[in-house]
């Protein structure tokens, strides 16, 4: 049976690049007609992106959770996902002139990582990798919105210096974006606490080890203490404007690099894929 | 005057910026230890940085005495800072909320019913929201919501010193170490320096087999095994990666799998020697000429045209690879059949490789500390969902007496992130409620 997976993931990048085009272009150009067009290209994009899984996980015959680039397509679906509910539920289209670029970069940078489907290795054949993977799913989907939203607060304060009215009108305003990047960073935590421990619970199972201070549980422990830090931050020393989202762009870029910079640089119990 | 500088170095460990510091220091060398390499040895290097290597230990930082310092630190900084507002946690959860003697209302709405109703109103409009609502005074209430947010957030710390005591329990009483057993092996266990963990008993391998998916890749490494304490067996089971056997709190896990090789040297048709090599694991014939035999690699199907590659998975023409060595140098590697005599150049013995046996590689591990680190493990995930997801806030509201109506001052104080909206929801709900009063008793009057 002839594998289409390829071309439809790569359909999804095209259709979520033409997805953050169309929403840049609405608040570049303030013409309606194209974040509507670019809903709809986000919604084939994710169509095509969700088929693509299907796909991935009818020939390996497992979910789609076993290496960077299966992992990767499904956060990617969540996140599209998420703004597209809050687009529909809240009309904040604005929104999606950042989240589609980070979407369409995501992806273009799972399909690098592409490997053909193959059965699961040993140390994979545990419930504990859906718990781990879906928690992962949720804490990076998560503070992926906010990084995005970390972007738009910045532009949006260097648009308060004497933009067009009418286009101060369709972004959200400074208190709104850092309530959004503090509400997506307070729904990860607890999830990033819970990819660790599910790691760490897993790793016990498997191999008698909770915690080996492998590179990817290392800097998983930085993303978490940076975000603890966060936390703290704006508990106790009440941080907020341009000092939390300092926190919350730096925090991600972190999150990057303990997503994909350890795979790719520092070798551990995560770089078989 | 001792006391001062004393208690003001007690109180600057113990503050929360020393955490915070301690925290980014962490932070710091976490990351340092994922690019120094972390190889406990050192190759080559000058005197003064091989001295600051070691000393400091800057090939195994995270075991390193400084970076236990650092941790400690912490772990001693959160239970001083949690344990310090337990009071005022107590006082703020269990006691009702002051009134405050001066308060700046945000907003103010003239509500269309009688005080009393207004009062009614809002008690409710308040318990609905999900607030728990005190009368402080006839016309003045308050209302708290998320109040045992602060004892997740205690939850939170507190989980972290069951984690650091239950890791560092494990460390001092605990042991862990790999054995290597192919099938028929026995070992005792829990005898001698690891007789910590109970009566001693014998580990047998009764078989050990390796599963393959159709297209080549390993399913699982399966290792049988059984466990037998005075003379009655406990225990029969299959270890598998993430299948762990567990006995008297000893865990057995399949961590590995190599190749045995079973060899005898032999010296003028005598056996002088028997041993088991593992894989790479050098035999050394001659000590004073430096005469030594290492097997590399085992080919069951062996090919001459193409010495390193095995023709197929059946042992039709069974080889070892193996490296000589004669005079302390290698001679290179060369393939011998299983059961032929191998003569050593410059000696007299001879050795031969007997067969190939398929070993499993186990982790065995006592960690009596696990049961706390799994308990900060579990309280550490619903203590995060109860700290971070509730938001604690409290509104104080009065009504006041305004003609035939009643006047609402309303404020909110706290955690909300967006307060003017949700105090707008808030009075948007008890202006309606107070409306749909109204009309209702505008149609009892009519009727």
């Amino acid at each position: 049976m002839p594998n289409y997976e390829m071309p439809i993931i790569v359909t999804a990048f095209f259709l979520y690049f033409f997805a953050a085009v169309f929403y840049i272009g609405y608040i570049v150009l303030l013409r309606p007609w194209l974040a509507r067009l670019g809903r709809w290209t986000a919604i084939a994009g994710l169509t095509a992106n969700f088929a693509a899984a299907g796909l991935r996980t009818f020939h390996a015959s497992h979910a789609p959770f076993a290496n960077m680039y299966e992992f990767g397509i499904v956060l990617v679906a969540v996140i599209v996902c998420g703004y597209l509910w809050i687009d529909l539920r809240y009309g904040h289209h604005s929104l999606g002139a950042f989240i589609m670029p980070v979407a369409f970069l995501f992806l273009g940078v799972f399909i690098l990582f592409y490997q053909d489907a193959k059965p699961l290795m040993p140390a994979l054949k545990s419930n504990w990798l859906l718990a781990h993977v879906m928690t992962a799913v949720i804490a990076y989907g998560a503070l992926a919105f906010s990084f995005a939203a970390a972007l738009m607060y910045r532009w949006r304060r260097y648009l308060d210096t004497g933009a067009n009215p009418a286009l101060l009108a369709l972004i959200p305003a400074p208190h709104v974006l850092e309530y959004l990047i503090n509400r997506s960073i307070i729904l990860a935590m607890p999830f990033l606490t819970l990819l660790i421990i599910t790691g760490a619970v897993w790793a016990e199972y498997a191999w008698g080890s909770y915690w080996r201070w492998d590179p990817k549980e290392t800097w998983s422990l930085v993303t978490w203490l940076v975000y603890a830090a966060y936390l703290h931050g704006r508990a106790v020393y009440s941080w907020h404007g341009q000092t939390a989202i300092n926190w919350a762009l730096s925090g991600f870029l972190i999150v990057l690099f303990t997503f994909i910079g350890v795979n790719v640089l520092l070798p551990g119990l995560h770089s078989y894929q | 005057m001792n006391n001062q500088p004393r208690s003001r170095i007690s109180r600057t460990f113990t503050s929360m910026k020393t955490g915070l510091f301690l925290l980014a220091v962490i932070i710091l060398f976490s990351i340092a230890g994922t690019i120094i390499p972390q190889e406990r040895t050192l190759s080559t290097a000058g005197p003064i940085f091989r001295f600051f290597y070691y000393t400091l230990n800057l090939g195994d930082i995270y075991h390193s005495w400084w970076f236990s310092f650092l941790l400690f630190s912490l772990c001693l900084n959160i239970a001083v800072c949690s344990f310090s507002r337990l009071p005022a946690l107590f006082k703020s959860t269990f006691f009702t909320p002051p009134w405050l003697p001066s308060i700046a209302w945000q907003q103010e709405h003239r509500l269309n019913a009688s005080p009393d109703e207004a009062m009614g109103l809002l008690s409710q409009t308040l318990d609905q929201a999900g607030f728990r609502v005190w009368d402080v005074t006839p016309y003045r209430i308050c209302a708290r919501k998320g109040q045992l947010a602060p004892w997740g957030t205690f939850l939170v710390h507190l989980s972290v010193l069951f984690i650091a005591l239950g890791a560092f329990y494990g460390s001092i009483t605990g042991f862990r170490y790999t054995i290597q057993m192919a099938p028929g092996d026995s070992i005792v266990i829990g005898a001698g320096e690891h007789s910590g963990a109970g009566r001693p008993f014998t580990l047998t391998l009764q078989s050990f087999t390796i599963e393959h998916y159709s297209n080549g890749q390993i399913s699982d490494w399966i290792s049988t095994l059984e466990i037998v304490q005075n003379e009655k067996k406990e225990a029969l089971q299959a270890v598998k990666v993430n299948h762990p056997l567990s006995y008297q709190g000893i865990s057995f896990y399949q961590s590995s799998y190599a190749s045995l090789y079973p060899m005898e040297q032999r010296s003028a048709g005598r056996t002088v020697q028997a041993v088991r090599l593992q894989e790479k694991e050098p035999y050394i014939v001659d000590e004073q000429q430096g005469i030594a035999v290492v097997p590399i690699k085992y080919l069951p199907d062996f090919d001459a045209q193409n010495p390193m590659v095995s023709r197929s998975a059946n042992p039709v023409n069974p080889h070892v690879i193996y490296l000589a060595y004669a005079g302390g140098r290698p001679l290179g590697m060369n393939a011998i059949a299983i059961g032929k005599p191998l003569l050593l150049p410059g000696s007299s013995a001879e050795v031969i490789f007997h067969s190939v046996l398929e070993s499993s590689g186990l982790e065995v591990k006592y960690d009596p500390g696990l049961p706390l680190v799994f308990a900060g493990f579990a309280l550490m995930s619903l203590a995060f969902f109860a700290s971070l997801y509730p938001r604690r806030r409290i509104v104080y509201a009065q009504i006041r007496p305004d003609g035939d109506a009643a006047c609402l001052s309303i404020s909110l104080l706290g955690k909300s992130q967006l307060p003017e909206e949700e105090l707008s929801r808030l009075c948007k709900a008890m202006i309606a409620a107070a409306e749909e009063t109204s009309t209702r008793r505008a149609d009892r009057a009519k009727l």
